[in-house]
C-alpha cells in the first residue's frame, strides 16, 4: 500500500517548512523511525522521521522547496505498488483526504508560489506566449524571455520554443551552465567557448553581473531572515530609546561569581536576568500588537540572538523570571550550543516576548536593532568600555555600556519603555539584586 | 459499395426498421401519399399503408405530443417536423414532456421516439425556413441529437436512434438530400456519440457537423496544396458529444477551428471551445477560432444568404490565418 509522508507540524505556529536535505533517496528501504529528511522552519532545522515502513517510492518535495503543513512530501510503499496518477495534486493539503481543514487556506497559495519560483524571470514585463508554448518551455526548462515570438502580435508559439531548443541542442554546455542559464535568463546560444560553455561564463554573462561577483542562492534561513526583517521594518512603527549603564559593579560581581562558582556567568545572562525582573515589574511591557487588539502575555520568555555562519537565530530562555542567574547561565549556554549545531526544537525558539541582541564583543558601542516579529521590543547591547564621565563635580573614568531599546509604538509608548529600560539600568548598576 | 442519395439512406433506414419491428411507424405533414417534402418517406405509404405511415394536419404540437404518448405506450414513432424552424410550435411537447418523462416518472416509462427534422440554409427560402436551431436542444438534458452529413451516417445513426429508448432529435440538412455517398446494403448501425475523422492532419483541428463538415473537408483538402495539414472531425452527434476525440486531436495539433452553419451567438460549438479550455488549455498554441453564421436572420437573397453563412473560402481563410498567423 502506498502511504503518504506529510509535512509535519512541529510547533504551534508552524505553518510551512522548507525541505533542507533528503537523507533517503527514492528506492531506499525505510523503517519506521528512520530519519527521512531535514526540514527548515523559520526557526530551525529539524529531522523528520518516517511513521511507516517500506520503500521510499517517490519524493514529491525537492530540496529548497517550501510546502505547507500536511502537504504530501513523499510516498512510501511496496516496490510493486502503483503510484497515483496525479502526483502534483497530492502536494497541496487539499488533495489529501482527512487533512486538517485549518491547513487548507495555506494550501491554496502553494501551487502559485511554486509556479512563480519555477518561472522566475530575469526582467519584468508580461510575456505573451501560448499555453502550449508555456507548457513546453516549462517542461524543457527554457526561459521564454529569450525567445522572440512569431505568432500574431509577437506571441510565442510552440514552434518558437522548438526552434530555440534546436539552437540550444547545437550549443555545447555543461549541465550546471544550462541550469544557471535558465535561472538567470542567459541565452546560451549567444556565448562562445572553445569546448563546453561553463557555469562561470554564464555567470559572467548574466544580467547585472559584476566582475568577480558571486551569486549565492538564498538558504532557507537567509530567506526567513529577509522576510521577517523586511516585514518588521515595513510594518512595525519602531521607536528607540537609549541609556548608558555604569557597569563597574556588574563587572565586579561577574568576576567574583565566576571565581567562586562552577557556572560561568556571561554578561548576557545578567542582561536576561535584569530584563526578566524588569518585565515582571512592568507587565504592560509584555504586550504584543494583534491586529485589532493588544495581547498582554503573563509568561516571561526572553530570547537571545545567536550569530551563526549563515545568519542568526534566537533561542528563548523560558520563564526567565523564575530562574536564578546560575540557572539562566546554564540554560543559555545549552541553548547557544544547540543553536550553533542547528539542533533547536520549536519549543526552544518559539514564544519569545523580547529579544536581547549583544554586539559588544565585536567592539560595537551602540546600535539600533530591528524588532523580531511576534514581539514588541528588542534590546541592542553595546560594548563595555571605559569612559570619562562626570561624578558629582569631579571627572572620573567608569566602564559604561550602551543599551538601545527598539519598541513597537502600536503596543508600547515612550514612557513605559523608558521606565522599563531605567529599571534594567538600575538593576545592572546595583547587580546584587540580580541574585535575589 | 453502392452509392445512394442521402434521402434514400433515410428511407432505407425507415423501411428496414419498419420491416424489422412492427412498433415502428412514421407520421408527419405530407409523409404519406406525397412521400415527404424532401422525399425521404417515398414508397413507405405504398408498402406499409395509412396505419403505419400517417399524414397529419399542420399541427406540430400535436404531431410531437402524439409521438411522445405513443412512445410511452410502447410504440416506436418516427415523427417528422418539416422544417426545424417549426420546432418552436412543438417545443413544450418535446422539451417538457418527451425529454423529461423518463426522469419525472423515475424510469417507470421511457420515450423511445425519433423526431426527424431538417435545418440549414442554401435554398433562398429566407429566415423562417433556413435556421440551424440545434443549439436550443443541446441545452435540454434528456434528448440526444444526431446530425449526420453523409448517407452512410444518416442510415446507421437513424437505425440506432429508432432502436434506442431515449428521444432523439434527428437533424437532416436540406442541401444534403441530393448528395450521394457509399452505403453498404443491409443492416448496420452507428453508435450515437462517436465522431469520425474525415481527414487526418497535424497542423490544426477543424471540428464541424452536418453540411459544414463537408464544406470543412473540401476547404482542408484544398489547403493541403498550400502545405497545411488539417485534421477534420465530423461530430455526427451533438449529444452525446465525442469530446474525447476533439481533445485528443487538439492535444496533437494545438489549434482548433470550429465550423457551424448556425449563428455564432450561443452556438453549439461554443460548448466545445469551453470543454477544450477546461481540459486542454495547456495544449493550445493559439486562441480557438469559430467560423459560424452571422448573427442575423438568414436573408432570402442568394448573395446575402451566402454572405451570412460559412463557405469553403471562409473556412480556408480562417484555417490559414490560424496556422500561418
Amino acid at each position: 500500500m502506498i502511504q503518504h509522508v506529510l509535512m509535519p507540524k512541529l510547533g504551534q505556529t508552524m505553518e510551512e517548512a522548507t525541505v533542507a536535505r533528503w537523507l533517503k533517496k527514492e528506492g531506499d528501504p525505510v523503517a519506521r523511525g528512520d530519519v527521512l529528511l531535514e526540514i527548515t522552519t523559520d526557526k530551525a532545522t529539524l529531522e523528520v522521521e518516517s511513521y511507516v515502513s517500506g520503500v521510499l517510492r517517490k519524493i514529491l518535495a525537492r530540496e529548497g522547496e517550501t510546502l505547507p503543513v500536511n502537504a504530501v512530501i513523499a510516498l512510501v510503499g511496496d516496490p510493486e505498488d502503483a503510484l497515483p496518477a496525479d502526483l502534483e495534486a497530492l502536494r497541496t493539503p487539499a488533495g489529501v483526504a482527512g487533512a486538517p481543514s485549518g491547513a487548507a487556506p495555506q494550501a491554496a497559495q502553494t501551487p502559485a508560489t511554486l509556479m512563480a519560483e519555477a518561472t522566475t524571470q530575469p526582467a519584468v514585463g508580461k510575456i505573451f506566449a501560448s499555453p502550449r508554448a508555456r507548457r513546453l518551455a516549462a517542461e524543457e526548462k527554457v526561459n521564454l524571455r529569450l525567445i522572440r515570438g512569431s505568432g500574431p502580435g509577437g506571441r510565442i508559439v510552440e514552434a518558437d520554443v522548438r526552434a530555440h531548443l534546436e539552437r540550444l541542442r547545437q550549443t555545447r554546455s555543461t549541465p550546471a551552465a544550462r541550469a544557471l542559464a535558465y535561472e538567470r535568463g542567459v541565452d546560451l546560444t549567444t556565448l562562445h567557448a572553445e569546448g563546453r560553455i561553463t557555469k562561470a561564463q554564464v555567470e559572467a554573462a548574466a544580467p547585472g553581473a559584476a566582475p568577480g561577483a558571486r551569486r549565492v542562492p538564498l538558504s532557507p534561513m537567509r530567506r526567513v531572515i529577509a522576510e521577517r526583517m523586511s516585514r518588521s521594518k515595513q510594518q512595525i512603527p519602531h521607536f528607540q530609546i537609549s541609556m548608558d549603564v555604569e557597569m563597574r559593579a556588574a563587572v565586579a560581581l561577574r568576576t567574583r561569581l565566576n571565581q567562586e562558582g562552577p557556572v560561568r556567568i556571561a554578561f548576557h545572562d545578567m542582561l536576561i536576568k535584569a530584563c526578566a525582573k524588569a518585565f515582571a515589574e512592568y507587565p504592560m511591557m509584555n504586550a504584543v500588537w494583534d491586529g485589532d487588539a493588544i495581547l498582554y502575555r503573563s509568561e516571561i520568555h526572553i530570547g537571545l540572538a545567536v550569530a551563526l555562519e549563515e545568519g542568526l537565530t534566537v533561542p528563548v530562555v523560558r520563564h526567565a523570571d523564575r530562574l536564578s542567574l546560575q540557572e539562566i547561565a546554564r540554560e543559555s549556554a545549552r541553548l547557544i550550543e544547540r543553536a550553533r549545531n542547528k539542533r533547536l526544537t520549536p519549543d526552544e525558539y518559539e514564544g519569545g516576548c523580547f529579544t536581547i541582541s549583544n554586539l559588544g564583543m565585536f567592539g560595537v558601542d551602540s546600535f539600533v536593532p530591528i524588532i523580531n516579529p511576534g514581539e514588541s521590543a528588542i534590546l541592542g547591547v553595546g560594548r563595555i568600555a571605559d569612559r570619562v564621565i562626570a561624578c558629582g563635580d569631579a571627572i572620573c573614568i567608569r566602564p559604561l555600556m550602551n543599551l538601545t531599546l527598539s519598541a513597537d509604538h502600536r503596543a508600547l509608548d515612550g514612557a513605559i519603555a523608558a521606565k522599563f529600560l531605567g529599571r534594567v539600568k538600575a538593576l545592572l548598576e546595583s547587580p546584587e539584586e540580580l541574585l535575589k | 459499395m453502392p452509392e445512394i442519395y442521402y434521402w434514400e439512406a433515410i428511407r432505407d433506414a425507415l423501411r428496414e426498421e419498419m420491416r424489422r419491428d412492427p412498433r415502428v411507424f412514421v407520421m408527419g405533414e405530407d409523409v404519406g401519399i406525397y412521400g415527404g417534402a424532401y422525399g425521404a418517406t417515398r414508397g413507405l405509404y405504398e408498402e406499409f399503408g395509412p396505419e403505419r405511415v400517417r399524414d397529419t394536419p399542420i399541427s406540430e404540437n400535436t404531431i410531437v405530443g402524439a409521438a411522445v404518448g405513443a412512445a410511452m405506450m410502447g410504440m416506436r414513432p418516427v415523427a417528422e417536423i418539416m422544417y426545424m424552424d417549426f420546432m418552436t410550435l412543438a417545443m413544450d411537447q418535446f422539451v417538457n414532456q418527451g425529454a423529461k418523462n423518463r426522469y419525472m416518472f423515475g424510469g417507470k416509462t421511457t420515450v423511445p421516439m425519433v423526431l426527424r427534422t431538417e435545418g440549414g440554409a442554401g435554398r433562398g427560402i429566407a429566415a423562417q425556413h433556413s435556421q440551424s436551431l440545434e443549439a436550443w436542444f443541446v441545452h435540454v438534458p434528456g434528448v440526444l441529437i444526431a446530425i449526420p452529413s453523409t448517407p452512410y451516417d444518416a442510415k446507421g445513426l437513424l437505425k440506432t436512434a429508432i432502436r434506442g429508448d431515449d428521444p432523439v432529435l434527428f437533424v437532416e440538412h436540406k442541401m444534403l438530400y441530393n448528395k450521394k455517398g457509399e452505403v453498404p446494403e443491409g443492416d448496420y448501425t452507428i453508435p450515437l456519440g462517436q465522431a469520425v475523422i474525415r481527414r487526418p492532419g497535424k497542423d490544426v483541428t477543424v471540428v464541424s457537423y452536418s453540411r459544414m463538415a463537408l464544406v470543412s473537408l473540401e476547404a482542408c483538402n484544398a489547403l493541403a496544396a498550400e502545405g497545411i495539414e488539417a485534421e477534420v472531425i465530423d461530430l455526427r452527434c451533438l449529444k452525446p458529444l465525442d469530446i474525447e476525440m476533439v481533445l485528443a486531436s487538439v492535444k496533437k495539433t494545438g489549434r482548433l477551428v470550429l465550423v457551424s452553419e448556425a449563428c455564432s451567438e450561443g452556438n453549439a460549438v461554443n460548448e466545445i471551445a469551453m470543454r477544450v479550455n477546461e481540459h486542454a488549455f495547456d495544449y493550445l498554441d493559439a486562441p480557438m477560432v469559430r467560423v459560424c453564421a452571422a448573427n442575423v436572420p438568414i436573408p432570402m437573397s442568394p448573395v446575402l444568404e451566402d454572405a451570412a453563412i460559412p463557405n469553403k473560402e471562409r473556412v480556408m481563410a480562417a484555417v490559414r490565418q490560424l496556422v500561418r498567423g
